[in-house]
């Protein structure tokens, strides 16, 4: 009962705390609120940082054509305030001030506490070290200098000298310190029940508004320093990852190119410079060793993830389909949840390139979803839970939430999976497991014949690298339209020679060049395959040819880059070092194009060196015998899905693969 | 020229008797000459400068300058802030390294 009552305490706490900045107010004061109209436009622009939004959106609890916008530049005067009013087509736009620092400190203070609704774990209670109060607000504060072209257009208090009067950097400093104290709390009894919420980073985004920092980073960087004191740094991880950044620094020229971080801010390096090189270069250690001692402290209780699984996906249902009918829960939506952009404001499958809001892309939504219901297949088939009738309703909302996404991919892979799972034991009795193999190996085989057949050879082999050609610069005094025609000209007379070597000598990325090279054999070994029809074929088949095309198009690393990429969660040069000539039309042209595999994603950032790496990890863990095998299906989905999406740019899937993998060896499937 | 009068007056008080305010223009050898009788005025601008006027002509001629002795109080919106910060670091330094030292006692 005493808990019950201090757990509805905490909650009533949290929520104060978050709507009273919208909600403060002088009710005697000169400035009421007013139907917002295009007469009251004056009025409001006369009127900024005095009114709240809670008073205009009572006056206009009615109206549908007022959209609420963050505006993150305000003073802490004007926080939770009309700082302006506009009318754009039909829809009049009311800014409210949010003050990034204020926002921090906020935001900083209610996941914090959130985390206090997690039950204290049976388990020994650890001490975690006090070295992380001082050394966790040292690095992130230090982020503030070291981005400071982004910083210093989110705050208007950014100030990144120095010194013992800036209160910008202190107020940061402090807050950290502050948010370490109560981490260390946490951890000390929390730390092994922790890892069961997870499924809630996907309703609780943890994107700081205004900051290019996640909530998790966090949190994990500090789980980092821990596991760094208790296990050392000996660990064949760290000596790895040492390699690397041996690599990444000394490899780096300072670039002045800059990335506003757009929908995957929270977990990029905006800068392309060494010093914020460096600082994510220590980001990221301390994230995987985070990761490494939460995988060591854990103990997986199935019951009670699974029903966080329900609980999240319907949450997000939920909270998406009130965003996109009022658009006082959009907006508070972004600020409680840490969404990086505002959810929709449609009941539209996909709009923003942004799925309500809850997650930057439509793709790691879907496979949430789908691992969500393949999860509960897989833990019911094999008795690791019974079915509730209580788990219907969420499980309807979590597939309703999974057809809103549209991904056809996770959709037709959790069909696929599910019959696996449902079939592999009846099967494992009557045939060996050689068989198994051999028959997807035929089936694969068989089904690529009937591709090849259905379609020409000879589109499907070069379809991708003519796709990346019409993204190159060639021809830059030619239209696009001619550039098209003398591309397809080069293409079908299979003279690609002509077209790379002697028209546009130099304009093509390096990776183009490279995979025409690889194509087009000196030396043709028979009966060997060559790799770039296949990945030509497959991108055909998952509908990704035209984002792999322009990955490739825009992908142009030297030697040392290529073997070891350019450091973690770094896409400037990615996005803007190759000049290239994107073949689209001209409302798309400005837009974000991100590679769209997380296996390019990882060439990006650690190079084919680093993709190697990964697979070492990833067939040890798929080849080695555990308890509960049978749950290496989930790791097996989402990697196959992250081949086609960007979910390793999302630190919520990030954590989703890192849990489907210590989900296999630390579960127990009774209650603590 | 009348708002600007009574701005003047508002800032300055009413003019003694005798003088009038006139624009020096950028004369650079034009000097304010200081009024012991009068009784001094400090002005502010709106980015926070002080001047104090030693004459009602002085006083005049910055008010007219756009000088006010209102004072434009910038909202510090990061002093706050700073402070709403150390006060929380003290208190939870407080709790959390109380309980620290009351666990190596129990120890």
């Amino acid at each position: 009962m005493l808990k019950n009552r201090s757990t509805a305490l905490l909650v009533l706490l949290i929520f104060s705390i978050f709507i009273f900045p919208f909600y403060r107010h002088d009710s005697n004061d000169l400035y009421e609120a007013v139907e917002v109209d295009e007469i009251s436009i004056g009025y409001y622009q006369s009127t900024t940082c005095n009114i709240s939004l809670y008073e205009v959106y009572s006056k206009n609890i009615r109206s549908k054509n007022i959209q609420y916008n963050a505006h993150n530049y305000a003073g802490l005067e004007c926080f939770g305030k009309i700082t302006g009013v506009d009318k754009v087509a039909d829809t009049f736009i009311v800014s409210i001030g949010t003050n990034s620092s204020f926002s921090f400190i906020i935001q900083l203070i209610i996941w914090s506490l959130f985390l206090f609704l997690i039950k204290k774990s049976n388990r020994k209670k650890i001490n975690p070290t006090n070295l992380s109060l001082l050394i966790i607000p040292i690095i992130f504060t230090s982020q503030h200098i070291l981005e400071k072209r982004f910083y210093a257009a989110q705050n208007k208090y950014f100030d990144p000298d120095i010194s013992f009067g800036n209160y910008y950097l202190l107020t940061i400093f402090l807050s950290l310190y502050v948010f370490c104290i109560l981490i260390n709390i946490l951890l000390e009894e929390r730390l092994s029940n922790l890892i069961n919420y997870i499924p809630f980073t996907f309703i609780f985004i943890g994107t700081f508004n205004g900051l290019n920092l996640n909530f998790y980073i966090l949190l994990l960087s500090i789980m980092g320093i821990n596991n760094l004191k208790f296990y050392g740094f000996n660990t064949l991880l760290n000596k790895i990852y040492l390699v690397f950044s041996f690599f990444w620094i000394f490899s780096r020229n300072d670039n002045y190119t800059f990335f506003d971080g757009d929908k995957i801010r929270g977990m990029v390096n905006t800068s392309n410079t060494l010093s914020s090189q460096m600082y994510w270069i220590i980001v990221i250690a301390l994230l995987l060793n985070g990761l490494s001692f939460l995988y060591a402290k854990s103990s997986i209780n199935i019951t009670l993830l699974i029903k966080n699984f329900l609980i999240s996906g319907s949450l997000i249902v939920l909270f998406g389909l009130l965003g996109a009918n009022s658009n006082l829960v959009n907006i508070l939506n972004l600020y409680m949840f840490g969404q990086n952009k505002t959810g929709m404001r449609s009941f539209d499958s996909i709009a923003g390139n942004t799925w309500r809001g809850f997650s930057a892309s439509a793709e790691s939504a879907g496979e949430f979803y789908a691992f969500i219901l393949l999860f509960y297949i897989v833990c019911l088939f094999y008795k690791k839970i019974n079915f509730r009738y209580l788990d219907l309703p969420m499980l309807l909302a979590v597939s309703f939430g999974l057809y809103k996404t549209n991904n056809f991919a996770a959709t037709i892979s959790l069909i696929i999976f599910s019959i696996l799972i449902i079939l592999y034991p009846k099967l494992r009795n009557i045939v060996s497991v050689k068989s198994i193999f051999l028959g997807i190996i035929i089936v694969t085989v068989s089904f690529g014949l009937f591709i090849v057949n259905k379609y020409n050879y000879s589109y499907l082999s070069k379809e991708l690298l003519y796709e990346a050609s019409q993204h190159a610069n060639f021809y830059p005094n030619l239209t696009n339209y001619e550039k098209y025609l003398l591309i397809t000209e080069y293409f079908d007379a299979g003279d690609v020679n002509t077209l790379f070597n002697i028209d546009n000598p130099g304009r093509a990325s390096s990776t183009l060049s490279r995979l025409i090279d690889i194509s087009t054999p000196n030396v043709n070994i028979p009966l060997l395959p060559n790799s770039i029809p296949i990945l030509s074929t497959t991108a055909i088949l998952i509908n990704r040819t035209e984002m792999w095309g322009i990955f490739i198009a825009k992908y142009s690393p030297n030697l040392v880059e290529t073997l070891f990429g350019n450091g973690p969660y770094q896409l400037n040069n990615y996005l803007y070092v190759q000049e290239i000539r994107l073949d689209l039309p001209e409302s798309k042209l400005s837009s974000l194009f991100l590679p769209h595999s997380s296996l390019a994603d990882l060439i990006i950032f650690s190079g084919l060196f680093g993709v190697l790496v990964f697979l070492y990890i990833s067939i040890k863990f798929l080849t080695k015998n555990y308890q509960n095998n049978y749950l290496k299906i989930l790791s097996v989905f989402l990697l196959v899905n992250f081949l086609k999406s960007d979910s390793l740019l999302y630190t919520n899937s990030v954590l989703l693969l890192f849990l489907s993998g210590a989900v296999v060896k630390l579960s127990t499937s009774s209650d603590d | 020229m009348e708002q600007n009068l009574n701005n003047i007056e508002n800032s300055c008080g009413v003019a003694p008797e005798g003088i009038s305010y006139f624009d020096p223009g950028n004369d650079p050898n034009f000097v304010f000459v200081n009024d012991p009788n009068f009784i001094k005025v400090t002005l502010y601008d709106s980015e926070g400068n002080v001047a104090i006027m030693n004459s009602w002509f002085e006083c005049a001629h910055y008010v007219n300058g756009g000088w006010s002795n209102a004072q434009i109080l910038n909202y510090q919106g990061d002093r706050i802030m700073f402070l709403f910060a150390s006060l929380f670091a003290v208190i939870s330094s407080i709790y959390y390294f109380s309980n620290i030292r009351k666990k190596y006692v129990k120890k």
